[in-house]
């Protein structure tokens, strides 16, 4: 593996630009509406107590920038990219040796096409990273009836086919990744969950963040599945959602949507790892 | 005068039925229950397949057909109520009883046939949704499902009736999803179709109820284009995809940004020939000129050309040079074309080889002298990526 180096930091975006808002939850301004509308009618239904984990389940993104090189956390990384001429953040997890997982809507826009200059740097903390991995392919799970962009498709139909991935010329972590689950049931259960990712709404986009529910997430349509008991910020789009199980952690979705702003008992929306994307993973990926 | 009122009203009032139960059957099909089985609800598609001679079978026509016909009554009563539960639990068993490999092909068919004969439809609540192959996984109706069914029974044993149905549901503007299904039994049967599906998808694209309500079946008829490869529907594409937040403007870049991956001499040819196609979406044309194969000469020219045009701008040029390293790909399950692999490590780093030769090429090149300062900025990113894929191979 390579050292944690130092390294010119990557220039981020200005948090005050409109287009940033949009970027890693481009779906965010217009969707909240409907999207607290319709958590308000879900709060109807039945929730469960999440098992506890010695991680204490934090609604809001907090830093865990200290347990960026322990397991599961390694795998995440920064995920930086151009499009409409602007510079963005999002986040990605490395599930198979050259690839790394991540939400449609870094990856494209309906506008400007597909997104450039993508690059994952794993383990990213203020400048250093364990690696620093160039995109060679872009995937968009997704075909003619259906893809996300940014800004373009904030509808939960959308949202529900939300995934793509990228290849990278090198190996983001000397071939190892993250083990990952096609099991819904890891959301809509007990088992301890939590988002990660670089999420820079609130937070300086500059360290890895992790925020979990205290409650199930529930089925919203298709792959989208949501909790409005957390909450994920702007930049961390595409990060992992793991579920422990049997003492295990395994990738079962990205984060996709959230309200927008600090409203993090608002509820995040998350794109399950399904039959389609467990595909992609294994016979796609590299 | 009130009784030539009252004969108007009476006349309004059969033109309106008419209307109802005719023309805008497939309006009504979108809810349960919508269809039924007497002659005025028939399908406009209703065709007489005469031209369909159902083979002669070895085993007594009845004893197959007959369950299945009756099934398939069963369905429509069952699709009618509109319980999901039960419409699921129908279409497994028709799941069963249709599926190829068991029982008679050949009087299922004909089955089949019969069924669509008469025109009886109803809606199954469930989308139009591709599987492996361009097997349909969800049918919107129970006609778009037996057509689905009938491409695939045919296919298996070298039967016409799938081809001759698929033929004459594609002369009239009956249901965009069953000239979707209908389009790709035809190509799965006619290898020799491409000049008819391209004048097909073109009336597809052209017909301006479904373009106001695209159906899922319309935008997986996308597909088509990239079948053909027809370079004849760019245009009309390069209008869709002007169309903000439309299902219709994704499915066009979906079906462009494939085109470009798979015809890309074409693609380009046509594009440098006619500038002002995508002139609207310069940074998408950016990327359809990115997929073309640099390793091809003519593909290279094409590039060349384009580098070199006036109306192709510096933002438009650094987006073209920064795909041309990475370069996107949807996957997904389509109605006639193959998935294809993304390429593999070796073959990125191949690809990036022939950048780097070629890049190296249009330096010393007088004719991009004016690009220098963008080449050199290309040229810093992949000798970057050059670094970053040695430091990999001896960690391994």
């Amino acid at each position: 593996m390579r050292n944690i180096c130092n390294s010119t930091p990557v220039t981020l975006w200005l948090w005050n630009q409109k287009t940033l808002r949009i970027m890693i939850t481009t779906q965010v301004p217009s969707r909240t509406s409907s999207h607290v509308k319709r958590l308000i009618f879900s709060a109807i239904l039945g929730v469960q107590c999440l098992a506890t984990d010695p991680a204490a389940a934090q609604a809001a993104p907090t830093s865990v920038s200290n347990l960026r090189v322990n397991d599961p956390y390694r795998y995440v990384g920064l995920l930086s990219f151009f499009s409409e001429g602007a510079e963005y953040v999002g986040s990605g997890t490395v599930v198979k040796p050259y690839s790394v997982l991540t939400a449609g809507h870094n990856l494209y826009s309906e506008g400007s096409g597909w997104s450039t200059d993508v690059i994952f740097r794993r383990s990213y903390d203020f400048g250093t990273y364990a690696s620093e991995s160039s995109a060679s392919k872009l995937l968009i799970l997704g075909g003619y009836a259906g893809y996300v962009d940014r800004g373009k498709s904030e509808t939960d139909g959308g949202f529900s086919r939300d995934m793509g991935a990228i290849v990278c010329f090198s190996r983001p972590a000397d071939g190892l990744y993250a083990a990952w689950k096609k099991d819904t049931s890891l959301l809509t259960g007990s088992n301890y969950t939590m988002s990660l990712g670089y999420g820079g709404e609130v937070h300086s986009g500059e360290e890895l963040l992790r925020s979990s529910p205290t409650r199930s997430f529930f089925k919203v349509v298709g792959s989208l599945y949501e909790n409005r008991s957390y909450g994920i910020e702007g930049g961390m789009s595409g990060g992992p959602v793991f579920a422990k199980s049997r003492g295990k952690w395994y990738v079962c979705a990205v984060n996709v949507s959230g309200p927008g702003g600090n409203v993090f008992n608002r509820g995040a929306g998350v794109r399950a790892i399904d039959a389609d994307s467990a595909k992609l993973i294994q016979t796609r990926l590299k | 005068m009130k009784k030539r009122l009252l004969i108007s009203t009476a006349v309004l009032a059969l033109i309106g039925a008419a209307s109802w139960f005719g023309v805008d059957r497939y309006v009504r099909t979108a809810t349960p229950a919508a269809v039924g089985g007497s002659a005025s609800q028939m399908s406009p598609d209703a065709v007489d397949f005469a031209s369909v001679e159902p083979r002669k079978t070895k085993s007594p026509m009845s004893s197959a057909r007959d369950p299945i016909s009756q099934l398939l009554s069963s369905a429509l009563v069952t699709m009618h109520q509109g319980k999901p539960a039960d419409v699921e639990a129908v279409l497994s068993r028709l799941d069963e009883a249709l599926g190829g490999g068991r029982g008679n092909v050949e009087a299922t068919i004909t089955a089949i046939l019969e069924f669509l004969k008469t025109g009886q439809d109803a809606a199954t609540g469930r989308g139009f949704v591709i599987g492996e192959g361009g097997v349909l996984t969800e049918s919107t109706s129970l006609r778009v499902y037996l057509m689905d069914k009938l491409g695939q029974l045919s296919r298996e044993v070298g039967s016409e009736a799938a081809l001759v149905v698929a033929r004459e549901i594609l002369q009239s503007f009956g249901s965009a999803d069953e000239w979707a299904v209908s389009m790709r039994n035809v190509a799965w049967a006619d290898p020799g179709s491409q000049e008819f599906l391209q004048d097909r998808i073109a009336a597809m694209l052209n017909h301006r109820e479904w373009r106001e309500q695209s159906s899922t079946g319309m935008l997986e008829a996308f597909d088509v284009i990239v079948h053909t490869g027809a370079m004849v529907t760019v245009p009309e594409l390069d209008r869709l995809i002007a169309v903000k937040n439309s299902p219709l403007a994704r499915a066009s870049s979906v079906a462009l940004d494939r085109l470009a991956g798979q015809k890309g001499l074409e693609l380009t040819s046509l594009l440098n020939q006619q500038p002002e196609l995508l002139s609207a979406a310069p940074l998408l044309r950016a990327d359809l000129f990115a997929h073309a194969d640099l390793g091809v000469p003519e593909q290279r020219t094409q590039l060349e050309n384009y580098l070199l045009r006036s109306d192709v701008d510096a933002s438009e040029r650094k987006k073209f040079f920064s795909s041309l390293i990475q370069t996107g790909q949807f996957l997904s399950n389509n109605l006639i074309t193959p998935a294809v692999s993304p390429e593999t490590p070796d073959q990125a780093a191949a690809r990036l080889d022939v950048l780097t030769r070629t890049v190296n090429g249009w330096l010393r090149d007088d004719r991009f002298r004016t690009l220098t300062v963008e080449l050199t900025a290309l040229g810093a990113k992949v000798n970057h990526i050059i670094d970053e894929i040695t430091a990999d191979e001896i960690s391994k």
